[in-house]
């Protein structure tokens, strides 16, 4: 199929992103030019990544008997080093995510960053956003841990860049430091597990790493300190403040492009790591990432709910996804461990479903934010109202987004999450009963982040887009430019395939047969039974098949109910003549912006009610002379970041005191106190000598 | 000749303990002149027998620059820096003297405590002659660190840069002769330089104790 392999498909797209950068910066005299260029070849290189990623996927379809399928080197090793770039089913899922998002994002950048040509160096953060995506498509391919880190580093480093792109508010500069930091810090983390695993291993290679030769303190250490970095990238509960703050701070299509796919990385970092390299040997590490999972699912989608600014929400919203991915990658894990298979490959594919179809429609309506933001330069809900009318096409689209990742029916982020739940379910009926009890419990917390979730982008899209305007700025917004329009519909239209057509990425992914940890499994996810599946493998009992829904019908089904509708009121009150006037209106005239739901009174039920979590406060104030008819009245609620102030906060003025002290009393100044220092270093080292000799 | 080399060696030590002991600028340098002559006399009798043995001249040399620099030059330039600023005489040392002779005899254990466990892969007497060439290393540091005033400071580096030239010579019967001429014109321009720096301390500060320093902290 097609007249190049994946392999130089794959080369051609790096060289094409390479080659943007390069460009960028070569006509950096001319920032229109040099945007447009850049942008150009960045959606070049993501049209042949997806080539490359669907020509590995539809490859010879690999017999699912075979335990572990050989990897495909793309390339031998690079002399010195000995750096490997490998892609095999897991690595070529999420580079055809990664791809497909690129092409979008790089498509809507093109109007976007319009506006900013001249006044700032469009040319280097046009340069920057390349190497970025560069670094992800590395990150997701390497097959050699130093290239692993390298490539992760990178990726890191360069998103600050592009995250403090707006430099001069001091808001996008803080939480630039606070992403950054938390960025070295899981680095660092990542650095240590690594060289860990190479002080008792004696090799970096992902590939022929084999997790018997980890002694048991090793092997626990390794885990924690894998779970804890892939927690900061993730943004997974407590590690994720920066998340938040980052996010929203970002430009759009970066903030689509981190939240889309970078935190993404996360997700392969864990797969590959925990279940392909170290084989899921301990139930444990299953339950702990499980539990993350979930705690990030409520108290993100809690916060994404009760949040007025629509990036922050969005942000937000991503940390209970990562939630409800995590939660998957837990199951699977801790299934793998116990010996279900089945039960694994359900979850573990429900993982990566639910993370490509995050990447699509989270991508989108941070795009959609985007877009917003572009045509009125708010993101306050509060401020904004009556987008439908204004942006109609923008509104469907981000509608639509909302719709996927609320997990309606028939989009994307339904399927994956519908398949989450199964997993859980069948892992419930499979496992311990003490696994079950969790499980159970997994399912219900599931369900209420699940309603809150559609919750949140009720009022997303219902005081941002519906009703009046509240500012003259949405008054007179302009409908988004096309290629915006297009690039979120693209968006939107593959999360909706995704939930039309799920068998087909099932199918595609080979996911469950191909690189589950041990061995073949049965899982058999068609077109037409995505939500049955039958394990054929003999661990513990497979648990019975769950009844099956195919969502055709389903939807055939929904589109007659629609139809049916539309006709009953035509055939109804057709007949009736329509008189339009003014009702009593209780003397208040035409109704206006002030009276609708206002964006935190919307969710501020829900703030009174989980006020442990919040601890919210409120202030009214009124200006003016008279009690009972102020001139101005101001309403402010506020609430409280609880991780932040019980953990974080302590932590930095505890890190701030020693460091200083630490400072006072190393740095006294005093010259003597240096000498003694050499002295001091010479001695010990004589020291440590004879004590090394000796011992 | 190891017997000669042996008894040089033990004498850079004592030197290094006499310049510990002195109370006075003069036998500061004095100190430090003794060790700069047993140092060169070492160098030339393992010069001459270098010449005798391969014909090459390259430690005589070195010998040479030696006595230019350490016996004649710096010497004497560290007696004019003093001149000029001799009108005060200060208390200069931390602790009494005998204290810091003791601290300093405990250093010499430690350093002989730790050769000695390079056990039989160097031969009895490169161990002793390693013992002392470090020795006066930390002496040098010690010296350094139990002194106010600034020339004093200087005489103190000086000291630890003929320990290292010791110890090189001895650790590997001389180190190449490039390397050798390179770190004698490091130390002059270090001696030109601190001379000045002194002078300019005194100037700023009425004294030259350079715990005056301090005051300098951010």
């Amino acid at each position: 199929m097609g007249f190049l392999g994946y392999g130089p498909w794959f080369w051609i797209s790096l060289s094409l992103y390479a080659a943007a950068a390069v460009l960028a910066l070569a006509l950096s005299a001319r920032p229109r030019a040099a945007h447009l260029a850049a942008q150009v070849l960045s959606m070049a290189g993501a049209a042949a990544g997806v080539a490359s990623s669907l020509l590995f996927l539809l490859r010879a379809p690999s017999p699912s008997s075979l335990p572990e399928p050989p990897l495909a080197a793309l390339v031998g090793t690079v002399p010195l080093l000995g750096l490997t770039v490998v892609l095999d089913s897991l690595s070529a899922v999420f580079l055809l995510a990664l791809s497909v998002l690129v092409l979008a994002v790089s498509l809507f950048s093109v109007p976007y960053l319009a506006p900013y040509a001249g006044k700032r160096n469009l040319p280097v953060f046009d340069a920057l956003a390349a190497l970025f995506v560069l670094a992800m498509a590395l990150v997701f391919t390497a097959g050699h841990l130093v290239l692993f880190l390298v490539a992760w580093e990178a990726m890191a480093f360069l998103s600050y860049f592009l995250v403090v792109f707006e430099s001069e508010k001091e808001d996008t500069v803080a939480a630039g430091t606070l992403y950054l930091v938390m960025a070295i810090l899981g680095g660092a983390l990542l650095l240590a597990a690594i060289l860990l695993v190479f002080s008792a291993t004696g090799s970096f290679s992902m590939r022929d790493f084999d997790a018997a030769h980890l002694p048991p303190a090793t092997r626990t250490a390794v885990v924690l300190l894998l779970v804890a970095a892939f927690g900061v990238k993730a943004g997974v509960v407590p590690l994720h403040v920066w998340l938040p703050r980052a996010h929203p701070a970002a430009p759009g299509n970066v903030s689509a492009l981190m939240s889309g796919i970078m935190l993404k990385t996360a997700v392969y970092g864990l797969l590959r790591f925990l279940l392909h390299m170290m084989g899921a040997q301990e139930a444990w590490w299953g339950i702990l990432v499980l539990a993350l999972g979930l705690l990030s699912a409520v108290v993100g989608v809690a916060h994404a709910f009760v949040e007025n600014d629509l990036k922050r929400l969005l942000a937000y919203s991503s940390i209970e996804n990562m939630g409800l991915i995590w939660t998957g990658i837990g199951l699977g894990l801790t299934a793998s461990a116990l010996g279900s298979p089945a039960v694994a490959a359900l979850a573990v594919f429900a993982a990566v479903f639910h993370a490509f179809n995050h990447a699509f429609f989270k991508g989108g309506l941070f795009l959609g934010a985007g877009a917003v933001h572009h045509a009125t330069h708010m993101r306050d809900l509060g401020s904004l109202g009556g987008l439908v009318r204004t942006m109609p096409g923008l509104s469907v689209l981000f509608l639509g987004g909302s719709l996927a990742i609320s997990a309606l029916p028939p989009f994307g982020g339904f399927a994956s999450e519908w398949t989450t739940l199964q997993a859980l379910v069948a892992g419930a009926l499979a496992g311990p009963p003490a696994l079950s009890v969790l499980l159970a419990v997994a399912v219900a917390v599931l369900a209420l982040s699940g309603a809150l979730a559609a919750a949140a982008y009720l009022k997303a899209f219902g005081v941002g887009f519906l009703g009046k305007p509240r500012t003259p700025a949405a008054a007179h917004a302009t409908e988004a430019p096309l290629a915006m329009r297009l690039a979120i519909g693209l968006l939107v239209a593959a999360s909706l395939a995704l939930g039309l057509a799920p068998g087909v990425f099932a199918r595609l992914s080979g996911l469950g047969t191909d690189f589950s940890a041990r061995g073949a499994l049965g899982l058999q996810l068609g077109w037409d039974v995505y939500f049955e599946y039958s394990p054929t493998h003999e661990g513990m009992a497979p648990p019975p098949p769950l009844a099956g829904l195919d969502p055709l019908p389903v939807l055939a089904a929904l589109a007659a109910v629609a139809l049916a509708a539309v006709l009953a009121v035509r055939v109804i009150g057709g007949k009736r003549p329509v008189r339009r006037y003014s009702t009593w209106d209780c003397g208040y005239g035409e109704p206006d912006a002030r009276m609708q739901f206002s964006a935190s009174g919307f969710s501020k039920a829900f703030l009174i009610v989980f006020r442990f979590l919040f601890r919210p406060t409120r202030e009214l104030k009124a200006e003016g002379e008279h009690v009972y008819h102020p001139e101005s009245l101001a309403y402010t609620t506020t609430h409280e970041p609880l991780v932040e102030k019980y953990l974080y906060d302590p932590l930095v003025a505890f890190v701030h005191r020693l460091s200083d002290r630490a400072r006072q009393a190393v740095q006294t100044g005093s010259l003597r106190g240096y000498l003694a220092y050499v002295l001091g270093a010479l001695v010990a080292g004589l020291l440590y000598f004879l004590l090394a000799k000796g011992g | 000749m190891e017997t000669l080399g042996l008894a040089l060696a033990s004498l850079q030590l004592l030197a290094a303990f006499w310049l510990v002991a002195g109370k006075r600028m003069h036998s500061h340098i004095s100190a430090f002149r003794a060790q700069a002559v047993l140092l060169a006399v070492n160098v030339g009798a393992l010069g001459v027998r270098e010449v005798l043995a391969t014909g090459r001249p390259d430690l005589l040399v070195v010998c040479a620059a030696l006595v230019a620099l350490k016996v004649v030059y710096i010497p004497r330039k560290l007696h004019r820096t003093y001149a000029a600023i001799e009108y005060r005489i200060e208390k200069d040392f931390l602790a009494n003297i005998p204290t810091l002779v003791l601290a300093c005899v405990a250093l010499v254990l430690l350093v002989y405590a730790a050769v000695s466990g390079l056990g039989a892969s160097v031969s009895a007497t490169r161990a002793l002659l390693l013992v002392e060439a470090l020795s006066v290393v930390l002496v040098g540091v010690f010296f350094l660190l139990s002194r106010r005033k600034a020339i004093g400071q200087i005489v103190g580096l000086l000291v630890i840069e003929n320990g290292l030239f010791a110890t090189g010579l001895y650790a590997s019967d001389g180190m190449p002769f490039i390397v050798d001429l390179g770190i004698l014109l490091d130390l002059l321009t270090a001696v030109l330089v601190l001379g000045v720096l002194v002078l300019h301390i005194d100037d700023a500060f009425e004294t030259t104790d350079t715990d005056r320093l301090d005051g300098l902290k951010g």
